[in-house]
C-alpha cells in the first residue's frame, strides 16, 4: 500500500471510519506475520502477537507520524508486542525436557533480535526473490515442510530417503537461503 | 552425536514430536556449541518466517480485530449510559471510595431501575401449544406462567418490544421480567434511559436498553447472548458485567464465570434455535455449490453443550476429552488431495484436535482423519485453523482400500483433548479445494 493511501486511510480512521482499519490490517498483515514469525519461538502465539499488534496500532494511530514509515512504526509496534508476549510467558510453569529446549531457544532469540530490528526487515523483505532462485527441488521440499506441514518421516517416506537425507537437505537449503537474503541486503 | 543426528532431532523438535531423550541429547548439543545454537536458532526463525510466508490460506485477520475494537467501543459507551441514568449513585461513588458504599449505591441502583420500569403492559401476539392464552391477551402482572416442552409465547411489552418465551419455562411479568427457567428471546426497542427493561433470573439480571439478545436461565445457570446492541448483565454478587453485540455471558454458582465475543454465525444460530430450525449454510460454506442440509445435527446445541462444559465438573479433572458431532443428511464434502478443512475454534487449552470425516456409509475406520495442534487457544479467542487433507488423504488411501479417494463424506467427527482445559468451542467449519 502506498503511503498516501495509508495516510488517507489512517485519515479516515481519525474521522470515525472504524472500519476503514480493515484496508490497513489487509494491507499489512503478511508483513507483520512473517516478521512476528522470525521472532517468535512459540509459532502457535504468531497470529495471537499480530492481531495484538493491529489492536495496540489503532489505539496509537493519533500518535503516528505521517510524515515516518508505517510499515517501521507496525513493526516497532510488534516488536514490543513479542516482548510483553515473552514476559508473560516466562512466568510460568515447571518445565520438562522439551520445554527447556523451547526456553533455550526463546532466551537465545530474545537476546540477539534487539538491535537488528531494521537489519532483518530488510532482509525478509526479500524473501520472495531468494526462493525463486532456487532449485525446483529444494522449493518443493520448503514447500511440503512448511507449505504443507508435512513431517520428515512422511516426506522421507514417499522420497524414498532416510530421515537423516531429508533433515540434512533441509539445513542445507534453508542456509543457501538466508545467503542469499544476505547478499541482497548487501547488494 | 553426529551433526545429522542434531538436524534430525532439531527437525523432530521442530514438529513437535521429540522424545524426551531426544530434547535433552540436542539441549545438550547446543548448550556447548555456540555455532551450533546460531544455527539451529536461524534455521527455526527462517522456518516460521517460511511457515507464514507460504501459508497456504491467508489468515483473515481484519475482521475479528474490528470486533473487538467495535465491542469496546459499545462496553463504554453503554457504561457511561447506565451509569449517567442513575445521578444518585453517581453522587454516592463521588463521596464515597470505601467498597461498601459501593456495595449500597449497587443495590439502590438495581432498586431504581426496578421501580422505574413500572407500568408496563403485556400482550400475548402469538401462543403456540399454550391454551390458556390467546392472541391479545394481556398477561396479569404477577401471575406465574408454567410452561411445557415446544410450548412458546411471543409478546409485546415495554414499548412495543418483541418477547418470546420458550418452554419449559417458568415465568412472570411483574416490573420487568422475572424467568425461573426457560429461554427468552428478546427484541427489545429503544427504552428511556430512565426506564430500562429488567430481565431477573435467580442468579443474574439483564438491564437492557434497546437490543437483541437471548436469554436461558437453568439450575446450573443464566446464560446471555447479546446478538444486538448491549446488556448489562448483573450476578447475584452484584458484579456486573456489559454484554456487547456478539459476546456472551454465563454465570456459574451465582458468579458471572464467563464472557467473551462470539461469531456472526454462531449469532445466526441463536436467533434460528428458537424456530427449531439451523440454517447449516450458514456454517458450512462449500465452494462445490452443491446443496447442503443440516437436519437432525444441532450445531448450536453443542457448540452450547461446550459452554455447559465449564459448569461441569468435568473440567476439574486434569484431563479431559470433549467429542463433538455433526452428521449431515446427505454428502456435503468430497475430500481430495486438495481439500482444506477451516475449523473457527477457542479453547483455553492447547489441546490435540482431532478431525474425522467419515465416508458415507462406511464404519468408522473407513474415514479421512487428521490430527491437529489448536494454535494459540490459550488466550481465549476465536481463531481459525485450517490444514491441507493432502498427507493424510494419500496415508489413509493405503491403509484402508475402501476409501473412495474422491468420496463424499458424510459425517464430520471432531475430538479434543487437553489438559487442564475448561471448554472448546467450534463456531465454524468449512471447506475449500
Amino acid at each position: 500500500m502506498e503511503a498516501e493511501q495509508t495516510n488517507q486511510h489512517i485519515h479516515d480512521i481519525l474521522h470515525g471510519d472504524r472500519d476503514s482499519y480493515a484496508h490497513i490490517v489487509d494491507a499489512w498483515q503478511d508483513m507483520l506475520l512473517v516478521f512476528a514469525g522470525y521472532r517468535l519461538v512459540d509459532k502457535h502465539a504468531i497470529d495471537e502477537v499480530v492481531q495484538s499488534t493491529f489492536i495496540k496500532a489503532y489505539e496509537k494511530l493519533s500518535e503516528y507520524d505521517t510524515q515516518k514509515n508505517f510499515a517501521v512504526w507496525l513493526r516497532t509496534l510488534c516488536h514490543f508486542e513479542i516482548l510483553t508476549w515473552r514476559k508473560q510467558r516466562k512466568r510460568s510453569r515447571y518445565l520438562t525436557n522439551i520445554e527447556m529446549l523451547d526456553d533455550t531457544f526463546g532466551q537465545t532469540d530474545e537476546e540477539s533480535d534487539s538491535d537488528e530490528l531494521m537489519v532483518q526487515n530488510n532482509l525478509l523483505c526479500n524473501l520472495d526473490n531468494c526462493l525463486s532462485k532456487l532449485p525446483d527441488e529444494s522449493r518443493e521440499l520448503l514447500t511440503r515442510r512448511y507449505c504443507d506441514d508435512e513431517s520428515i518421516a512422511t516426506i522421507a517416506q514417499l522420497s524414498d530417503k532416510t530421515a537423516t537425507w531429508v533433515s540434512t537437505r533441509l539445513y542445507r537449503i534453508r542456509k543457501n537461503l538466508k545467503d542469499c537474503l544476505e547478499s541482497e541486503v548487501t547488494a | 552425536m553426529s551433526i545429522q543426528q542434531t538436524w534430525e532431532n532439531f527437525e523432530q523438535w521442530y514438529e513437535g514430536n521429540i522424545t524426551d531423550s531426544a530434547a535433552v541429547t540436542l539441549h545438550s548439543s547446543i548448550e556447548h556449541d555456540d555455532k551450533l545454537e546460531e544455527e539451529t536458532l536461524e534455521a527455526l526463525r527462517l522456518g516460521r518466517a517460511l511457515e507464514q510466508h507460504l501459508r497456504p490460506i491467508r489468515p483473515q485477520l481484519a475482521e475479528p480485530i474490528l470486533v473487538s475494537l467495535r465491542n469496546t467501543h459499545e462496553r463504554k459507551k453503554l457504561t457511561s449510559e447506565v451509569m449517567n441514568c442513575i445521578p444518585q449513585v453517581q453522587t454516592h461513588k463521588k463521596k464515597n471510595t470505601n467498597w461498601q458504599w459501593a456495595l449500597v449505591a449497587s443495590v439502590l441502583c438495581a432498586i431504581t431501575l426496578f421501580t422505574v420500569s413500572n407500568n408496563k403492559q403485556a400482550t400475548v401476539i402469538l401462543s403456540q401449544g399454550n391454551h390458556d392464552f390467546t392472541n391479545g391477551d394481556s398477561i396479569t402482572s404477577g401471575t406465574i406462567i408454567t410452561m411445557k416442552n415446544k410450548q412458546r409465547i411471543s409478546f409485546s411489552y415495554a414499548r412495543d418490544s418483541l418477547l418470546t418465551i420458550s418452554g419449559p419455562a417458568k415465568w412472570s411479568v411483574d416490573n420487568g421480567i422475572r424467568l425461573q427457567h426457560g429461554q427468552l428471546h428478546a427484541e427489545v426497542t429503544e427504552q428511556d434511559l430512565n426506564k430500562p427493561l429488567i430481565i431477573t433470573t435467580p442468579d443474574a439480571q439483564a438491564t437492557v436498553l434497546g437490543t437483541q439478545f437471548t436469554m436461558d436461565a437453568t439450575e446450573t445457570g443464566t446464560t446471555l447472548h447479546v446478538t444486538e446492541g448491549s446488556v448489562l448483565f448483573r450476578d447475584f454478587y452484584g458484579g456486573t458485567q456489559v454484554v456487547s453485540e456478539g459476546e456472551a455471558a454465563t454465570t456459574q454458582a451465582g458468579k458471572i464465570i464467563y464472557y467473551a465475543h462470539i461469531t456472526p454465525e454462531h449469532k445466526q444460530l441463536i436467533g434460528q434455535q428458537l424456530t427449531g430450525e439451523i440454517d447449516i449454510e450458514s456454517i458450512l460454506s462449500i465452494k462445490s455449490n452443491k446443496p447442503h442440509k443440516l437436519t437432525h445435527a444441532d450445531l448450536y446445541k453443542h457448540i452450547y453443550h461446550s459452554h455447559r462444559l465449564t459448569n461441569s465438573s468435568l473440567w476439574k479433572q486434569p484431563h479431559f476429552s470433549l467429542s463433538l458431532s455433526l452428521s449431515l443428511e446427505t454428502p456435503f464434502v468430497n475430500i481430495t488431495e486438495k481439500t482444506v478443512c477451516h475449523i473457527t475454534c477457542r479453547t483455553d487449552g492447547k489441546e490435540q484436535l482431532i478431525v474425522a470425516l467419515r465416508q458415507h456409509d462406511l464404519p468408522l475406520h473407513g474415514r479421512f482423519m487428521k490430527t491437529v495442534a489448536l494454535p494459540a487457544m490459550h488466550q481465549n479467542k476465536w481463531q481459525t485453523i485450517s490444514f491441507p487433507f493432502k498427507e493424510f488423504v494419500r496415508s489413509n488411501l493405503r491403509i484402508n482400500k475402501d476409501i473412495n479417494r474422491h468420496g463424499p463424506c458424510s459425517h464430520i467427527l471432531i475430538h479434543a483433548t487437553g489438559n487442564n482445559t475448561q471448554y472448546l468451542d467450534i463456531a465454524k467449519i468449512w471447506f475449500t479445494e
